[in-house]
């Protein structure tokens, strides 16, 4: 009965996810990893890019969303139909206008690099260097077509942590970044890379998307009556980025607590998807005793999902099940699908063992004693197999625990996500992750000591 | 009165049992022996289904044993294994009880009543809340042929239920068996051991390529002059 409850629960909080809204809805794609145009405070995605986001809104009379994802997962979000549009300090470039509708530029950058070393002037000076710069961005392009030495990387946060430590000599950023690092890292100086073309920052939208003409004419508009403006003003002139707060042994507070918030998601994430992947192993398992086609279906289930890695699974349900069964589904929801169809196909050997584990023997004398199949399964064998298997399924909601921060890379708020939205706007990469760390190593080790005292109880 | 009629077996093209045909009575006390591989385990395990005959017919008190009635017909024949088989999830009360609620369908305290008078029998009473791997090889056995009196059956198949006992528990079993066996019982057991069959068997049968090559009464078969016999003495 508790299973069952708890199974009417999971289904209700997944459904309640994707619920279909009255007024129409403008779902804007952010990355909130790149202040002071997007970032994350308090919980809510700020910046430049979400007030120029209000005001597309609120023009087009619509209830604006706003989707915390990965900048590398904004595009495909797109196809998906999972947003309308990108607003996300994208730059429009040859390459992805083939793809996708862009809007006119709705401000306009000038690249610069940032260096530790005093004596270069100029980008030509840095031939033989490596330079860091934002993977996917017109920066890494433009620098390996120039035929620098480029490394990627994800998040500027990353990028800046990569200059401190010596792995890049310098980075290439946009304009409205260069203070505040320089405010942060006093050691570091700036140089303008007038050899960078920028071609302005635009909204992204789907090919075809019929609202690219009304955010033209929303962005000509703005230019016009000042509120871009003054959405310039408040962000890139007034704003101070690092608010200084409480802090224990060097650390502030702030950081403790906002990581905190990922732990119930990554607890919820992986509870509901432990228990949908063992009911749906347990359904494998029935199956594949009644029939050989059955038997063979599972055994290519379980082949495919142990064959592939995890986050292309994910992936493909994320981007490509919504464009092909035309839903959307929400990261949650996506994740929950991904994580028990493949813990499924582990557990689902779990049980088999569990199964083949209990002797032969007694089920014989189960039956010799006049026990009926389905007596004996109850009374004999399940019991057996639940204690065989009970250990590998906590292990197994172990592993989910952990492997579950890769739903981070979808914008899923949890442990990881938060670490890094901090790490994004205060620049600092390490200390976030440790105190994620810490967090993971609690929750983990906590589910280690229930394991032991199941082991006890199980081996009476 | 139990009859065997015609049975045949076969594994992987070799006869097992080749048309054999067998009656026994009540009181009967049978023992079978015979080299290994001459289907004395078969021979047991065809009578209660747990192995498929090929054909032929099991009949106990003129009713034969088909795969629809054999849950029914299983009531009345106990098992005895040579690995005791004992339900590990599940203490030694609980393994006797087990079939008397869930197959006899007694009610739970008569089921524990029963259960206790069939450990007192082969004095076990103690142990009632040990579990099975907290005890010895001839405790389980204990167990285990508790288990099967419990449920009263007319039949008891014994397959060879001291060969994995240590030598010091064979007799201590052997006589427990041999007190047991009421006289409306039929028994037969699987055995090498010569105990066994002097003192608690009241018939032999020797078994030879699936067929019985001897069939006597314990005296005469003692007295027996015949080779295979004399072979088995030695």
């Amino acid at each position: 009965m508790k299973i069952i409850s708890i199974l009417i629960l999971a289904v209700a909080m997944l459904t309640s996810c994707d619920s279909i809204q009255k007024k129409e809805e403008l779902r804007v794609g952010i990355s909130a990893d790149y202040p002071p145009f997007d970032m994350m405070i308090d919980g809510e995605v700020v910046g430049f890019d979400a007030d120029l986001a209000k005001i597309i809104a609120e023009k087009m009379n619509k209830e604006l969303v706003i989707k915390e994802i990965d900048f590398n997962s904004l595009m495909p979000a797109l196809d998906s139909g999972a947003i309308d549009l990108v607003i996300s300090n994208v730059s429009r470039t040859e390459e992805r206008a083939k793809n996708y509708d862009f809007s006119i530029p709705y401000y306009k950058t000038e690249a610069f690099l940032i260096t530790k070393y005093k004596d270069k002037k100029r980008l030509k000076d840095f031939r033989m260097a490596k330079i860091g710069a934002q993977a996917g961005s017109i920066f890494e392009t433009q620098l390996t077509e120039l035929g620098y030495q480029t490394k990627p990387l994800a998040r500027l946060a990353m990028m800046v942590e990569d200059l401190k430590t010596g792995n890049v000599d310098a980075i290439l950023i946009d304009g409205p970044q260069v203070e505040s690092i320089i405010d942060n890292y006093p050691d570091f100086t700036f140089i303008p890379a007038t050899e960078i073309k920028d071609g302005g920052i635009s909204v992204a939208l789907k090919k075809g998307s019929n609202l690219t003409e009304k955010v033209d004419v929303i962005i000509t508009e703005t230019l016009k009556d000042g509120s871009l403006e003054a959405i310039n003003q408040k962000w890139l002139v007034d704003f101070e980025s690092a608010v200084a707060g409480e802090k224990i042994m060097g650390v502030e507070v702030r950081y403790f607590k906002v990581i905190a918030k990922g732990i119930s998601l990554t607890l919820e994430f992986s509870l509901i998807s432990t228990i949908c992947g063992f009911l749906i192993a347990t359904i494998l398992t029935v199956l594949s005793g009644t029939s050989k086609l059955f038997k063979y279906v599972s055994n290519l289930y379980v082949s495919i999902l142990r064959g592939t890695p995890l986050i292309l699974q994910l992936s493909i349900i994320y981007f490509a099940l919504p464009m092909i069964l035309e839903v959307k589904i929400s990261v949650f929801t996506a994740g929950i699908v991904a994580f028990s169809i493949n813990s499924a196909a582990y557990m689902f050997e779990h049980l088999k063992a569990g199964i083949n584990g209990v002797d032969k023997g007694q089920i014989e004398a189960a039956n010799a004693i006049g026990m009926t199949k389905y007596q004996t399964m109850k009374l004999i064998v399940i019991p057996q197999a639940l204690r065989n298997i009970v250990p590998s399924l906590i292990n197994e909601a172990i592993n989910m625990v952990k492997e579950s921060s890769i739903i981070s890379v979808l914008g899923a708020q949890d442990i990881m996500r938060k670490a890094q939205l901090i790490s994004s706007e205060t620049y600092d990469y390490l200390t976030p992750l440790i105190i994620a760390g810490i967090y993971y190593y609690i929750i983990i080790n906590v589910m280690n000591i229930i394991l032991v005292i199941i082991n006890k109880k199980v081996a009476r | 009165m139990l009859e065997l009629k015609n049975l045949k077996k076969a594994f992987d093209g070799k006869q097992v049992i080749d048309d054999l045909n067998l009656t026994f009575n009540k009181g009967e006390i049978v023992g079978i022996i015979g080299p290994s591989g001459c289907g004395k385990s078969t021979l047991l395990r065809v009578i209660n289904m747990l192995e498929s005959l090929d054909s032929g017919s099991v009949l106990l008190d003129g009713a034969a044993i088909t795969s629809k009635n054999v849950l029914e017909m299983r009531k009345k024949i106990g098992f005895v294994f040579q690995s005791f088989n004992l339900f590990q999830n599940m203490n030694v009360l609980e393994n006797v009880m087990t079939a008397l609620i869930n197959v006899k369908k007694m009610p739970k305290n008569e089921a524990k009543i029963k259960a206790e008078e069939s450990l007192k029998l082969v004095g076990l009473s103690h142990k009632a809340d040990s579990m099975p791997k907290n005890l010895s090889g001839g405790e389980k056995q204990r167990v285990a042929i508790a288990r099967t009196l419990a449920m009263d059956p007319e039949v008891i198949l014994f397959d060879e239920p001291t060969s994995a006992l240590d030598p010091k528990n064979v007799r201590e079993i052997i006589d427990l068996i041999a007190n047991v066996i009421s006289k409306d019982k039929i028994a037969l057991v699987v055995t090498h051991e010569m105990y066994f069959l002097k003192n608690v068997t009241n018939r032999v049968i020797m078994l030879k390529n699936g067929k019985p090559v001897v069939d006597l009464g314990k005296e005469e078969f003692f007295k027996s002059e015949i080779p295979e016999i004399k072979d088995f003495m030695h």
